[in-house]
């Protein structure tokens, strides 16, 4: 650079420089601008609608609450299925909606419609849910199942579960499932895998259940 | 080389980087790689995500006050054990955390609009049923918490509620649920058993010393005398000072002194009023002409209170004859008050004038008891003299014995400056001694201490009571020993005889118990006669506990009754036989029963799942403990 000496110089060198480099530049700083505006924009439009969802899922479990009581209304069973829906209808890809579903599911269950509370777990199950999810609806879609009188391929669906925090209570599930198809010694076997999986006195049911099994001579 | 890199860096691809690097800065600062290299001393990551010592601190502290609470206003602080409670502190923020890991992974998340409503809307923010920020200031503050990180706490809570909510009250009862559990809860057996004791088969049984040999080997640990300390300490005992007081006759004058002034203050004046409105409706003239013809009418003998009731404006007290109460300096007007004052007792006022209107006033009391007489007062003078006196006394000699038992090697200089007698304790273990000094946790706990059986050194003073504080020192250290095989003898002769004794009489009574499964019928066995009892259900209080869960474990009989042989925590052996199942009749179960077992089902499945949801995160999560 000695060899610029005057102001001039300078500024000709900077203007050239400017030409032969300026639109480069330009146009990284301005696709840097859309990369980081465009990420900041889509998080924060993810966020908006996460909170959206959230107030309507505040008011949902408000209204579960109120409709599950043993002295519930008509209207606010009502009330808790529309607002089911509506997070499923408008905030579909949301964990919100799959939990909105399984309330769904609750309602129609408690309400004997087991063909619509079918339906509301097998929405959840389609949304490729976690492991855990998919294992809550699937042992639920199960004794939705068995009360329809499908017992024997509600063990099916069990078979496909490997979540291995819920050992214990899908093996206790199959139990229930197999004494209702009167297979006793299934049932037996299931209890005590269940059994010997929970830790120590922490499911006294199961014990009961499993006690009334028992046969002599063993 | 140095070429290549210019030549490269004339590059349009270089060009867009340089670009790209200047955006990030100019928007994120320099913070965004700063913040990657610093290092930091968390107690704790989950995936990363640091949970920082304040967080630890500040959640161990609730926590200690929570237990301070629980343990009520005798609460020792240092009982609580800080190491324990920072790793419940640890483990529950690390649960948190993977919790709201869970929730925020899921993309759910909590508007700032939202968190401020549930703030307003909380209780304990509230004064009088509205929000109130001082008062929130003022409940964080005593938490220790900033509203930022109150909010902040609030996010997690409220996110980690969502998924609790989610898999909890989702959960559903399906009838034959309940009914298949009532049927189970419900049934009802016929049973009978019967119970034959050891003491038979005690005499006829013999321990080898081979056998005691084999035992005391195999069991080492269990024969080792108690860890144990000797204390001797310095008690300062408010009750012993009292002797070394003296009552001093002129400061019983000046309390004396004292007590009478204090009376004077405390004449007492009863008053009633009737009061005439001066208002809008009735001006001055009016009212006090109506006042004046009251007095006349007292004064011609009627009842005041009787004429209060009647014609008084003020309806609080006319209700009640007039009656004001008790009247207290200040607590009206001040020609009210003169008035009050002037009057003799029985007297009635003129008419006075204050900002309501007229009042006729009457004292209707005025208690005039008798000045204090020193020579009644007396015996509680000096009582109360001799205990201010005795509580400087203490004060200052607790001082003095914290000083010296902390500058001394041993009690005995602290025992003679201060005429103490040195107290010595047999020894005694963790459970402590046998009066209330050695069974004072405090002063377990100051015995036990390492650093103070290691060096030697007098505690700390230890307060017992309000009046008695006491410093101790160990005298003695007795560490565990393994006791002798011959020093156990009797003991383990005991246990093995009981053994065996137990043995003899379970082979005795399997032959029977065979015979009964084989459906012989149930005799007197050893003399001891069935015990029968029908319908017994699952809650029976009158069954022994043991015998009664037996019964439910048991199968269910066919032609022949099912028959168990156990043994009982004395050492005796029951045989117990189930007769019948009786299933329950579900129709006689009522609505609010049925309900109540749904509620139990659906949170027992809730809970279940919520748990199971639980662990799957956890044992996902990458924890870090410092």
């Amino acid at each position: 650079m000695s060899e610029m000496r005057t102001e001039e110089e300078q500024v000709e060198a900077l203007k050239s420089w400017w030409k032969e480099n300026g639109r480069s530049l330009l146009l990284g700083i301005a696709l840097a601008l859309a990369a980081v505006f465009g990420w900041k924009g889509w998080q924060n439009n993810q966020q908006v609608t996460a909170e959206n969802a959230s107030v309507v899922y505040q008011n949902l479990v408000q209204a579960v609450a109120l409709a599950s009581a043993p002295q519930s209304t008509d209207d606010q069973r009502t009330t808790a299925t529309h607002l089911a829906k509506s997070l499923k209808d408008e905030f579909g890809d949301t964990a919100y909606a799959r939990f909105g579903a399984l309330f769904s599911a609750r309602l129609y269950a408690d309400s004997g419609d087991y063909a619509a509370a079918l339906g509301e777990l097998d929405w959840v199950l389609a949304q490729a849910p976690d492991d855990v999810m998919k294992t809550v609806a699937t042992m639920r879609k199960a004794r939705v199942m068995a009360a329809m009188g499908d017992a024997d391929k509600a063990v099916l669906l069990l078979d496909g579960l490997n979540t291995a925090s819920f050992s214990v209570s899908v093996a206790e599930l199959k139990g229930d499932l197999y004494l209702q198809l009167g297979q006793v010694d299934k049932a037996r076997d299931a209890y005590q895998v269940a059994v010997a999986a929970a830790p120590q006195g922490a499911r006294p049911l199961l014990s009961l259940k499993l006690d009334n099994l028992a046969v002599k001579g063993s | 080389m140095l070429q290549n890199i210019r030549d490269n860096s004339q590059g349009i691809v270089a060009k867009i980087i340089v670009g790209l690097i200047i955006v990030t800065f100019a928007l994120f600062g320099v913070e965004s790689l700063v913040s990657l290299t610093s290092g930091s001393n968390a107690p704790a990551t989950v995936n990363g995500v640091e949970i920082s010592e304040q967080e630890l601190l500040q959640g161990a502290d609730l926590q200690r006050r929570q237990l301070l609470a629980q343990m009520g206003e005798n609460a020792d602080p240092t009982l609580l054990d800080d190491n324990l409670i920072n790793k419940a502190t640890l483990d529950n923020l690390i649960q948190r955390e993977v919790l709201v890991q869970s929730a925020v992974n899921q993309d759910m998340a909590i508007s700032d609009h939202m968190l401020d409503q549930m703030i307003i809307n909380t209780q304990d923010f509230k004064v009088d049923g509205v929000f109130n920020p001082d008062q929130y200031q003022a409940v964080l503050r005593n938490a220790g918490l900033t509203p930022m990180m109150y909010k902040d706490l609030l996010r997690k809570e409220s996110l980690v509620d969502y998924e609790r909510s989610g898999y909890m009250l989702s959960a559903f009862v399906l009838d034959s649920d309940v009914d298949n559990i009532l049927k189970l809860d419900r049934e009802t057996r016929d049973m009978a058993y019967v119970k034959v004791g050891l003491s038979d088969y005690m005499a006829g049984v013999s321990v080898s010393a081979d056998e005691m040999n084999a035992y005391y080997d195999a069991h080492l640990q269990d024969f080792m005398t108690e860890e144990q300390v000797a204390i001797q300490y310095l008690l300062i005992n408010k009750a012993d000072l009292l002797k070394e007081v003296t009552v001093d006759e002129a400061e019983l004058q000046s309390q004396f002194d004292q007590l009478q002034a204090v009376y004077n203050a405390e004449e007492q004046r009863t008053v009633s009023h009737i009061m005439i409105e001066v208002s809008d409706d009735v001006d001055d003239a009016t009212a006090l002409a109506k006042a004046e013809a009251l007095q006349q009418r007292l004064a011609a003998g009627e009842d005041f209170a009787a004429l209060a009731e009647s014609e008084s404006d003020d309806p609080g007290s006319a209700a009640v004859g007039g009656d004001l109460g008790v009247y207290q300096d200040g607590m009206l007007d001040g020609p009210f008050e003169q008035a009050v004052y002037a009057l003799k007792k029985g007297e009635v006022s003129a008419p006075v004038r204050t900002a309501f209107g007229y009042h006729l006033i009457k004292l209707t009391d005025l208690s005039e008891s008798e000045p204090p007489v020193f020579a009644d007062v007396k015996d509680q003078l000096i009582a109360e003299q001799m205990e201010n006196k005795v509580e400087q006394l203490y004060v200052e000699r607790v001082g003095q014995l914290t000083d010296l038992s902390f500058s001394s090697g041993d009690l005995q200089e602290p025992a003679d400056e201060l005429a103490l007698k040195i107290v010595e304790v047999k020894p005694f273990g963790r459970q402590g001694g046998d009066d209330d000094i050695t069974t004072n946790p405090r002063v377990i706990r100051a015995a036990f201490d390492e650093e103070l059986i290691r060096d030697g050194l007098n505690s700390d003073p230890i307060e017992l009571d309000s009046g008695r504080t006491l410093v101790l020192r160990i005298k003695e250290h007795i560490r565990p020993r393994q006791l002798s095989e011959d020093e156990v003898k009797p003991q383990i002769t005991e246990i093995l005889t009981f053994k065996k004794a137990g043995e003899a009489l379970e082979a005795s009574l399997s032959t029977e118990l065979e015979k009964l499964q084989q459906g012989a019928e149930r005799t007197t066995i050893n003399g001891a006669e069935w015990l029968v009892e029908d319908a017994v259900s699952r809650t029976n209080r009158t069954q022994p506990a043991e015998i009664l869960s037996a019964a439910f474990k048991l199968p269910k009989p066919d032609q022949v009754a099912s028959y168990n042989l156990i043994a009982l925590q004395d050492g005796s052996r029951a045989i117990v036989a189930v007769t019948a199942v009786n299933e329950p009749d579900l129709s006689e179960v009522s609505a609010e029963e049925r309900q109540a077992m749904r509620n139990v089902l659906g949170q027992r499945t809730g809970q279940f799942d919520y748990q199971a949801m639980i662990e799957a995160r956890t044992s996902a999560a990458e924890v870090e403990r410092l």
